[in-house]
């Protein structure tokens, strides 16, 4: 369902007329954009008289879907993030005003600039196939990875990131008791879950280096346009934690997108690992990130059940989060697959 | 008994009609819907086709994995299956008494083999009845 935003253009113009410091804002166009199971994302094409920014622009509008997962950040969260990643010269699109009075919308809400080309993981991964561009976009990716992981939380400087909390000492301990929590709220059990998750327990990586990760970089998250790199995009999971984290949920098989390429569904993991080791300057460490591979099937596993749970319980009828709600079997399957002793594997 | 065809049958039908001769008229904005639902009826044929099996299957799989590793609180929860919820409300109340043992680190060691086989022809035929094709990606 989401917001009335037709209801809400006349509000909706005198705020944004007010944040441009522009006489007048003039909605010209408002469309509802596909996909994001937790924000509605609305298209705007707007005109401005006056001020700084007078003329046309094409806008996004996000805000929060009709319910939310709670560990997902608010629209103000997700806009401070945007700002920094922005401003370390990240991707982004750019964010330009946040509205935090629910007179205006009902909700929380913020625009930024509309970046061309798309996201869909299943088109990307074919075009990348079908242009053979794959390893160039990967290695765009790469570059984009290297610089959040290089906003780190010392010096303490970013003070508009202080809602992310204080970096955790033991990132896998804190993801596994996340999921363990989220696993406790469903009203089935999970035994195969359960065991990836006694896995990740008692194989945690060693040592972290504690760095800002975007926590959903992978295939579907991130626009494309004529086969280039325009926008990471999806900044809501984005927390302090292991670098590694963010390269195992990229490569994790769950995000492929039946394509053939390890990282991403586009390129080899190889070439990816090189060109992250080169723009960044740290050093991947293939087993960490094959830990936080499984982490990723454990993590899309439980936010699947929680989506097919919205379907079944929570008033939200759809056939996409209904099939989403079954997808957890095959992740199951996979981990399984993934944590079996090395030995039995090769038998 | 019913008359014939059974539902199975009528899924098949109905699903064959929805791609081969409902499909080809459609926008192409509705193709992801159509997907959907003809997803959504293959799973439906599955389940009717394979029944109680499965249950049963994690059901005596559990029994023995109670048996062998003496999970005490699972042992507890036995009782004579009538229908399916009554099979679906056994199985789960096992299932938690297992994972509550898995958290504990109770299948660590020497058990966690056998608790291997249990979980993956468990998730085996869960995934028979959602997505048969994945299983022979990992075999």
């Amino acid at each position: 369902m989401g917001i009335d935003v037709e209801a809400a253009r006349p509000a909706l113009e005198r705020f944004i007329a007010a944040a441009a410091e522009a006489d007048r804002a003039a909605i010209l166009a408002i469309e509802k954009l596909s996909g994001g199971a937790i924000q509605d994302n609305y298209g705007l094409d707007l005109a401005l008289e006056t001020g700084p920014v007078a003329g046309r622009h094409a806008l996004v509008l996000r805000t929060d879907a009709p319910t939310v997962i709670a560990e997902s950040h608010a629209r103000a969260q997700e806009f401070a993030l945007l700002k920094v990643a922005h401003g370390a010269g990240v991707a982004v699109p750019e964010p330009l005003w946040l509205c935090t009075d629910t007179s205006v919308l009902g909700q929380d809400f913020y625009l930024m600039r509309r970046v061309a080309g798309g996201a869909a993981g299943h088109i990307v991964t074919k075009a990348a196939a079908e242009r053979g561009n794959g390893p160039d976009l990967a290695a765009a990716l790469a570059r984009e990875m290297a610089k959040i992981h290089r906003i780190t939380p010392d010096p303490p400087d970013l003070e508009s990131l202080a809602f992310l909390g204080a970096p955790p000492a033991d990132p896998a301990g804190a993801a596994i008791a996340r999921l363990r929590g989220h696993l406790d709220d469903h009203p089935l059990s999970h035994p195969a879950l359960e065991w990836g998750l006694r896995w990740a327990e008692l194989n945690k990586p060693s040592e972290s280096k504690i760095s800002l990760i975007h926590n959903d970089f992978r295939t579907g998250n991130y626009m494309v346009n004529e086969g280039k790199l325009t926008a990471v995009l999806d900044w809501e999971f984005a927390s302090w934690g292991d670098p590694m984290a963010d390269l195992g949920w990229f490569c994790a098989k769950c995000w492929r997108f039946g394509a053939a390429g390890e990282a991403g569904g586009i390129a080899d993991r190889e070439a990816f690992y090189a060109d992250y080791e080169t723009a960044s300057g740290r050093k991947v460490d293939p087993e960490a990130v094959f830990y936080w591979e499984v982490m990723a099937h454990l993590r899309w596993a439980v936010t699947a059940m929680h989506q097919g749970e919205r379907h079944v319980s929570g008033g939200e009828t759809s056939l996409d989060l209904a099939l989403t709600g079954r997808r957890p079997a095959e992740l199951e399957l996979e981990i399984l697959h993934m944590i079996k002793p090395r030995a039995r594997q090769e038998g | 008994m019913q008359d014939r065809p059974d539902a199975k049958n009528l899924l098949e039908a109905a699903r064959r009609v929805l791609l081969d001769s409902l499909l080809p008229d459609l926008p192409e904005a509705r193709l992801y819907d159509v997907l959907m639902v003809a997803r959504c009826m293959e799973i439906g044929a599955r389940a009717l086709a394979a029944g109680e099996a499965p249950l049963r299957r994690e059901y005596a799989s559990l029994t023995a994995l109670t048996e062998e590793t003496g999970v005490e609180e699972a042992r507890t929860t036995i009782g004579p299956q009538r229908d399916r919820t009554d099979l679906e409300q056994a199985i789960e109340a096992r299932n938690r008494a297992l994972c509550q043992a898995i958290r504990a680190g109770e299948f660590d060691g020497v058990r966690a083999a056998t608790l291997g086989e249990h979980l993956w022809q468990t998730v085996t035929d869960k995934v028979c009845e959602t997505n048969p094709k994945y299983v022979k990606t990992l075999v």
